[in-house]
């Protein structure tokens, strides 16, 4: 008996020594960082491994980014890979005002169909190729045949007619007038013809290319080491201002808020009242509230193309009783700054119709009742974002609900976007779109939409006032069509807008943001003047 | 013996036939489309043409059995497929697997140096003080769930302390494997083997006290042999059989048990996959981890099977 | 048959199970930790079964009052849209409670069953029902919720209780058809078989009373690990849906790290109703197992 229990001692202490070992040797190589870190933080441990590299965090558990592989730039923007591609364009912070940035000069012709862009003189992609416009031609094609892809890439080229290229210069012929054409180019990232031409472009963004991308911007991939993270490090043949930090390391994370707790990103951007409130109590981040239109938004689901209709929501009576039913204003106070819309324009937009949405839960009872619908059925809603927030105000709309007499259940799709349409088996969708402007939120409404022709059965009713919206360019016209776009909306209701939410960005004090620099969206890119960042001593 | 061990062997491809047959038809019954991951919703039905052609090369239009064999034939050959957004199965798992096995063979280790060796102790001295401690301490790990125990580690132990990483496996700046590997494998590792500890230590200590209370014992003992001796020689050793069986079928439970850990940890093993693809419904990838996991379960049945034929001669005239 | 002898064994059997009954009993009454999970176990049914009928108000999200402390109004603080936290444990108590008593019932009923036919039988039947029982143990869980989720469209509470028991009776069955196949060459059930009884005779009224203690003592601790595995299921994201409060869902807010670290009520008390339980419920399968095991008398 001793003798084993000497050898369970024995390995115990093995166990202990090597931890200590482990622990010890940590301490020790960072001992430095880690004393100016307590010291600046206060309240937060110092990270793991601090040195001259900037952290980022790419989240994995929202299903658009995987992993194994750089997240293509052409669905969202992310500041990671920002730092790899660039525009012929590029926005500043509202996203509207355009600066060349590949581009040389640009032209545009008095009645908006014709863009003239001259590319600048030797650019080079990280691999040494020249950057051309060939480049820029068929990024342009196969952004059209892609199957991955931010729609205001092809909601704008779609309205290409021909590309026509003559040594650097590319011109654009458009048949009608789109307004934004530059701001969305300024978005859309130029990708290498020469790696990716012959890749399918239905699978563009799981070509093996991304493990081992050639990038335009001012970084390159360094290393990319699968389910962990990957590094870059600066592109040499950037012929921009080399930037001050040399080396970025974005780790694979399945939580944002952990991540930067833990030390693990320098940047972490949400609009989640939990991932708000977590940061806002950590002392050494910086809180940068952003200006972006967040829309969160309930839809109908009504019935698609082929005529496969879900009888429960035809009545716009029910429609408007099941809003009736839910108290927005107090759905509200679920994240940290949300503002109640009534229609695709903001309330404090001189455009917005002064039309509302009113909770009364008593009339929406009486309503519902007198709209003839079926008590009996269950009410279906589906719900896409996994975070505390949205479910806590799925819970919250599913009790209103419940008080207005309907038996409710809620599901968290897993089939992406499509669930609603494929199986037309939900009454309701909860949704969320970051747009890029109030068009995109209207652009939804028109018969030709991939997506949305399938939920409102191609209902032609607002296709030219969303085609007028995109031509419009004085204020005044713009605002005329937006009043005639809103109470259409409003007499419809296929989508109800619930509120704007804020976004945040947050950034650590370990690096210096230069004077003037204001965020954006974080899923768009703009100038952030990142050659300027450095990183804090 | 080896005919026993062949019979056994050879059970196993039909039962895994029948297993994979289940879920590749159990995953089509959930009438999940494919093609709404691969391609946009915008373009499903801006682009018609493609995707009908992409449904067509894929050979989705094609009846279901003849979708299952070409499938099954494609993995005999070693090709795993693809996930739906179109990363290599067999790289992933390639990737993920020895992830995984890591953590479930360290969390083994440990979990049955420790569990057996308290659930001894607290035999041998039953309703001593360690018996009290270790049995509380034991069943009080078992009793939190093992996910809480993690996001609590993480908490103090990365968080408030800074002593381990978060997240992930390796981190770019390491010098030294082996710390590198230490610091990221010690919290996860040490939630699962809390977990794994208390029902070791159960069966240890149950197995070692019908032992010691058996007859040989008692006889042993009236010889007048030491009582280490009795411990050691008869005690431990007849207890050990029994023990290393339930060790042996814990495995895949540790391996079901990383599914919960690898996503508390963003540890990315196959769990972490598996979670994943089965949120995402990436069913490639379910339907490859699932298989893995099931023919992890089967090799470990098969071991207890062989154990036990070894410990009794007439388990194997049973068959 | 001789109808006297048979009566005359049965008395004499009854006689001495009521006197081996209390000795049991007295030796369960000595075992401290064992009787204190009887207690717990009891105390804590019985208190979410009295909130359950009492009706309390589990679900009246109140916004503004959301992620309170707990104080007099609301004993164990309020969740994070304002609902009664106290009131969500005892409703919830009463559905994980549920989950892991029907799950662990019914999985020790079906696997005794299938263990009882398949040892006493052996041969053929016995190879195809371990071979059935090898298939189930090798299905991971979460694939099978996952599927049933998605085919019947519903995360309801019956997928769940469908599917614990559905991959749950492999245990109970080894263990039975293991006793089943050393008892059926003991003397008493040749003598049965001798007389002519009939198989289900023999296998469920003569056999399976000599195997029921493991069965009771390995279904109390089955109790325990349904709910634990509810829990897990749920911090996946597969469990029961929100509307229907259980242990698991309730702690699932602990996903949230700022919960985590800035409103700890709401994650201790689920959490602790858990380990509670489940603690309790293991004191007291072992405290069974001592009492019941005849090798141990």
């Amino acid at each position: 008996m001793k003798k084993m229990l000497a050898l369970l001692l024995a390995t115990t202490l093995t166990a202990a020594s090597l931890a200590g070992c482990g622990g010890g040797g940590e301490t020790s190589g960072d001992a430095t960082n880690a004393a100016t870190e307590a010291a600046a933080s206060g309240e937060t441990a110092a990270p793991v491994a601090s040195d001259g590299s900037l952290k980022l965090a790419v989240t994995t558990g929202d299903g658009s980014t995987t992993d194994d592989r750089i997240p293509t730039p052409w669905y969202n923007r992310i500041l990671a890979t920002n730092l790899m591609y660039r525009g012929l364009f590029l926005a500043d912070s509202t996203l509207t005002e355009v600066e060349p940035d590949m581009a040389e000069s640009y032209e545009v012709s008095e009645d908006g169909l014709v863009y003239t862009i001259t590319l600048k003189d030797g650019l080079k992609w990280s691999d040494g190729e020249p950057i051309t416009v060939d480049d820029v031609q068929w990024s342009i094609e196969t952004a059209l045949e892609a199957a991955q892809i931010n729609s205001i890439y092809t909601a704008a080229f779609k309205t290409i007619s021909s590309i026509a290229t003559d040594g650097n210069t590319i011109t654009l012929t458009l048949s009608e007038p789109y307004a934004a054409m530059l701001d969305v180019l300024a978005q859309f990232a130029i990708l290498p013809k020469h790696s990716l031409e012959n890749a399918d472009p239905l699978k563009l963004e799981s070509d093996t290319f991304w493990t081992a991308p050639v990038t335009s911007g001012m970084y390159a991939l360094d290393e990319l080491n699968v389910g962990n993270y990957f590094t870059l490090k600066v592109n040499e043949n950037y012929e921009g201002e080399a930037p001050k930090i040399e080396k970025v390391t974005c780790y694979f994370v399945s939580d944002y808020v952990t991540a930067a707790q833990a030390g693990n990103t320098d940047y972490v951007y949400g609009n989640a009242a939990d991932l708000v409130e977590a940061l806002q109590n950590m002392s050494n981040f910086n809180a940068h509230e952003v200006d972006v239109l967040f829309y969160k938004y309930f839809i109908f689901n009504m019935k698609g193309i082929d005529g496969n209709e879900n009888p429960a929501m035809q009545n716009v009576e029910v429609r408007k009783a099941i809003i009736e039913a839910i108290d927005r204003a107090t759905l509200a106070t679920l994240y940290p700054t949300a503002n109640v819309l009534n229609s695709g324009v903001p309330n404090y937009d001189p455009a917005y119709n002064g039309f509302e949405y009113t909770f009364d839960a008593e009339k929406a009872k009486a309503d519902i009742a007198a709209s003839g619908y079926d008590m009996s059925r269950t009410l279906k809603i589906c719900y896409y974002n996994n975070d505390q927030t949205t479910i806590d105000l799925i819970n919250t709309v599913v009790y209103y609900l419940q008080q207005a007499g309907l038996t409710v259940e809620a599901t968290l799709s897993n089939d992406g976007t499509t669930d609603l349409f494929t199986t037309r088996d939900y009454d309701l969708g909860f949704k969320g779109k970051s747009a890029f402007s109030i068009d995109e939120w209207y652009t939804e409404y028109m018969s030709t939409d991939g997506l949305f022709a399938n939920i409102f059965g191609g209902d032609t009713s607002f296709d030219a006032l969303v085609a007028d919206l995109s031509k419009a360019v004085t204020e005044e016209d713009r605002n005329a069509v937006l009043t005639e776009l809103q109470a259409l909306e409003q007499e419809k209701v296929y989508k109800v807008p619930v509120f704007t939410v804020g976004t945040y960005v947050f950034t650590s004090n370990r690096v210096n943001i230069p004077e003037g620099v204001e965020f954006c969206n974080p899923l768009y890119m703009c100038d952030l003047d990142f050659e300027n960042w450095e990183l804090a001593q | 013996m080896l005919k026993f061990i062949i019979k056994k062997l050879l059970m196993m491809i039909p039962m895994l036939l029948l297993i994979s047959f289940i879920v590749y038809f159990g995953l089509q019954l959930t009438g999940i489309d494919p093609i709404n991951f691969m391609v946009s919703p915008e373009m499903l039905s801006a682009n018609k043409e493609n995707v009908e052609a992409l449904r067509e090369s894929l050979g989705l239009n094609d009846p279901l059995i003849i979708q299952y064999f070409r499938w099954l034939g494609n993995c005999l050959r070693g090709d795993l497929g693809y996930s739906f957004d179109g990363s290599s199965i067999a790289s992933i798992i390639k990737v993920r697997l020895p992830y995984t096995f890591e953590l479930a063979g360290y969390s083994l280790v440990l979990s049955a140096i420790i569990g057996i060796g308290i659930g001894i102790i607290s035999a041998v001295r039953q309703n001593g003080v360690i018996d009290y401690v270790g049995r509380v301490l034991a069943v009080l790990g078992q009793a939190v769930p093992q996910f809480l125990v993690g996001i609590i580690l993480i908490q103090v132990f990365s968080i408030k302390l800074g002593w381990f990483p978060s997240a992930n496996r390796v981190s770019p700046d390491a010098t030294n494997a082996f710390v590198d590997a230490f610091q990221h494998l010690f919290l996860p590792v040490l939630t699962l083997t809390i977990g794994m500890v208390a029902v070791l230590m159960r069966y240890a200590r149950n197995t070692m006290l019908d032992v010691l209370n058996s007859d040989y014992i008692k006889t042993a003992r009236s010889k007048g042999i030491p009582e280490w001796k009795v411990y050691l020689k008869h005690g431990f050793r007849n207890a050990m059989k029994p023990v290393l069986v339930i060790l042996v079928f814990r495995i895949p439970m540790l391996v079901g048990g990383s599914v919960v850990i690898e996503s508390v940890f963003s540890y990315p093993g196959i769990g972490l996959t598996m979670t994943n693809a089965i949120v995402s419904g990436d069913y490639p990838i379910v339907l490859v981890t699932t298989l893995i996991i099931a023919a992890a379960m089967l090799i470990c049945s098969f071991m207890v099977d062989v154990f036990n034929a070894l410990l009794d001669p007439r388990v194997r005239l049973g068959e | 048959m001789s109808n006297p002898a048979t009566t005359s064994i049965k008395e004499q059997n009854k006689s001495a199970a009521s006197s081996l009954f209390r000795r049991n009993v007295r030796k369960f009454m000595n075992n401290k930790l064992a009787l204190l999970g009887l207690v717990v176990v009891v105390a804590i049914t019985i208190a979410c079964v009295i909130g359950f009928i009492a009706g309390v108000d589990f679900n009246t999200p109140v916004l503004p009052d959301m992620k309170k402390p707990p104080s007099s109004v609301h004993l164990f603080g309020t969740d994070t849209i304002g609902r009664d936290l106290f009131a969500r444990v005892l409703v919830g108590g009463c559905y994980s409670i549920l989950i892991g008593v029907f799950c662990a019932v019914m999985s020790s009923v079906i696997g005794a069953a299938l263990g009882a036919v398949a040892g006493y039988f052996g041969g053929k039947t016995d190879t195809f029902l371990i071979r059935v029982s090898e298939v189930f143990q090798a299905f991971p869980q979460l694939v099978l919720v996952m599927m049933l989720v998605a085919i019947v469209n519903k995360r309801g509470l019956g997928n769940l209780l469908f599917i614990f028991v559905f991959t749950g009776w492999m245990t109970t069955f080894r263990m039975v058809r293991n006793e089943f196949m050393s008892i059926k060459g003991e003397t008493y059930v040749k003598v049965c078989e001798a007389f002519g009884m009939s198989k289900n005779n023999i296998m469920f009224k003569q056999i399976l009373p000599n195997v029921m203690s493991p069965i009771i003592v390995s279904t109390t601790t089955n109790v325990a690990f349904f709910i634990l595995q509810e829990a897990s299921l749920s911090f996946i994201g597969l469990g029961v849906a929100d509307t229907t409060p259980t242990w698991g869902n309730i702690l699932n807010a602990a996903k949230s790290v700022s919960v985590v670290t800035n409103q700890w009520w709401i994650w201790l008390f689920p959490g602790l109703a858990i380990t509670l339980f489940v603690l309790a419920i293991n004191f007291l399968g072992d405290g069974l197992r001592d009492v019941l095991d005849a090798k141990q008398q």
